[in-house]
């Protein structure tokens, strides 16, 4: 049984061209990209590529990018950062209530030091309403963080309106782009945020690195400090194999960019319009504007977690956004803040793909799916009248 | 794990999957074996006791009927909308106490339930509860009526 792995969203499988050119940087290129001998400008070299090859595939200048250890890391960064700086000017910030927890608990915390935080809601279909934000901004508001697109239903926010109606302002916009990255085109030339948050894992790189965008003047107080790395940006001698990793992953991320749009949105469409052919199934998240990759369906008197471990002993692995599936008792904050009734949150799955897929993954999902959520069905106390 | 098995494939070898889910379960085989395969599921329409049950934080609901003879468990059905635990406990019980005396069956905690197919992990505890409590009415349903 060969498994499928349509859980791309939580992380994706790393390229073997980027393991083939991390590899070297953890024997004969050791060397502290601080270090001004031979073995350390060597990986310094390899860092300074990595950065080139990450601001080319996102249309940046390589001093604008800044390396962290990751999505997390970079948002804690780009929100407490901006928060810390402008504090003097304004204490509010505006998010919204579908945030990935990198960003929400972040704003929590700063909650509690003071600082008055708005999480918009999302209407049906997961998108904000510009004008709805525009409604919230006050003199004292200082950063407005969107993610671009929901990590659990794919919806693309209209970054492109929040970020005039922000900037007419003179407010700063933070983006968390971690399940953007390489799949949709990004230009930072157009795409008018401020500081951007990605992560390597998302496109076939390493874990435990990423990379925070900051638009050239835009000032922000470092959350990790100590010697003058990244120009004194987040100290901490660099993961240099990481980094290389993430580069390679931002290469290879732009070549295979136009495959997006064709192959992994083609595989998307078709396993979602097989799967809704089953009775009482329903997509979360907006039908059009939405991430090429992801597609998240609740199933009627199901179990999110039994359909999750049942498709696991099939070999083919998914997520779940119900209650008390990975340790939390609480459902997906996201399906709740598009006003899903429990028993829809109950049943959902989220199927992410990459472009590792074929054909064959859909068609494995396709045939055991309908089995599973049929049999757990038979089990409902309420399904049989319907 | 030999190093030819993580290879440059993408992804692991399928034998390499399989033995690590199999290294550490998150359920264990005999709660799984009761998830894939319930006993007594259905519905008894001349039940003695009846009881239905619903778990506000996630949303499980589990109905059971009983059907006694004297002071036995002569039958026990049950049907659930829920998660992995409370369908392969309900299943368990529903086998444990079939031919059982009343009197036993009422000692069924929620306790044992938690332990009793491996221990449940601390957010899933709710499920041994939500078993329990079920059984228990439905017991006491049986001896209203
Ligand atoms: C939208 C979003 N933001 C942030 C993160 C965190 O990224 P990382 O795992 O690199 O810390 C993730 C991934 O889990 C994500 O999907």
């Amino acid at each position: 049984m060969t498994p499928v792995y349509l859980d791309n969203s939580a992380t994706t499988p790393v390229d073997p061209h980027v393991l083939e050119a991390m590899l070297p940087f953890f024997t004969e290129i050791f060397g502290n990209a601080s270090s001004i001998h031979t073995f350390g400008q060597r990986a310094r070299a390899a860092v300074e590529e990595a950065r080139e090859r990450l601001a080319i595939l996102i249309g940046a200048s390589a001093k604008e990018i800044i390396f962290t250890s990751g999505g997390t890391e970079s948002d804690n960064t780009a929100v407490r950062g901006v928060a810390y700086q402008l504090r003097g000017k304004g204490q509010h910030i505006i998010t919204t209530r579908i945030e990935h927890p990198a960003i929400l608990s972040t704003c929590k915390a700063l909650e509690e030091e003071g600082f008055r935080v708005t999480y918009l809601p999302v209407d049906s279909t997961g998108l904000v309403d510009p004008r709805k934000l525009a409604d919230e901004i006050t003199p004292q508001t200082i950063l407005i963080t969107v993610m671009h697109a929901n990590n659990e239903i794919g919806t693309l926010q209209p970054l492109a309106e929040i970020c005039a109606v922000a900037h007419e302002r003179g407010i700063l916009v933070h983006s968390d782009c971690v399940q953007t990255l390489g799949k949709i085109p990004i230009d930072m030339k157009t795409f008018a945020v401020d500081l951007a948050s990605f992560s390597g894992h998302k496109l076939h790189g390493p874990k435990g690195v990423g990379a925070l965008y900051v638009r050239k003047q835009v000032q922000f107080k470092p959350l990790v400090v100590g010697g003058s790395h990244e120009r004194k940006r987040r100290a901490g001698t660099e993961n240099v194999p990481g980094i290389v990793g993430f580069g390679k992953a931002a290469e290879l991320g732009l070549e295979h960019l136009p495959e997006m749009e064709t192959h992994v949105k083609g595989l998307r469409d078709r396993l979602q319009r097989d799967l809704l052919q089953i009775p009482g199934t329903t997509l979360n998240g907006h039908p059009e504007f939405r991430a090429p990759h992801i597609c998240n369906l609740s199933f009627d008197h199901t179990e999110g977690e039994g359909l999750l471990i049942s498709l696991d002993l099939e070999g083919i692995a998914v997520s779940t956004g119900a209650a008390c599936s990975s340790g939390s008792l609480e459902p997906s904050h996201v399906l709740i803040a598009l006003g899903r009734d429990k028993h829809h949150v109950h049943g959902s799955l989220r199927f992410s793909l990459s472009r590792m897929n074929t054909e064959q993954d859909v068609d494995r999902a396709v045939e055991v799916l309908p089995q599973i959520v049929e049999r757990m069905r038979s089990l409902s106390p309420s399904y049989s009248a319907d | 794990m030999d190093s030819e098995d993580c290879g440059k494939n993408a992804l692991p070898e399928p034998f390499v999957f399989r033995r690590l889910m199999d290294s550490e379960p998150y359920y264990s085989d005999k709660l799984l074996d009761h998830y894939q395969n319930p006993r007594n599921v259905g519905v008894l329409p001349e039940a003695d006791g009846e009881a239905q049950r619903e778990n506000q934080v996630c949303g499980d609901v589990l109905q059971m009927f009983v059907k006694l003879h004297g002071d036995t468990v002569k039958e026990i059905r049950f049907k659930a909308e829920g998660c992995i635990p409370t369908i392969a406990l309900a299943s368990y019980a529903t086998e444990w106490a079939t031919g059982k005396k009343i009197g036993e069956v009422r000692k069924l905690s929620p306790a044992i339930l938690s332990a009793v197919l491996g221990e449940l992990p601390q957010h899933k505890l709710h499920a041994a509860l939500l078993v329990a409590e079920t059984l228990q009415a439905a017991l006491a349903d049986s001896a209203d009526s």
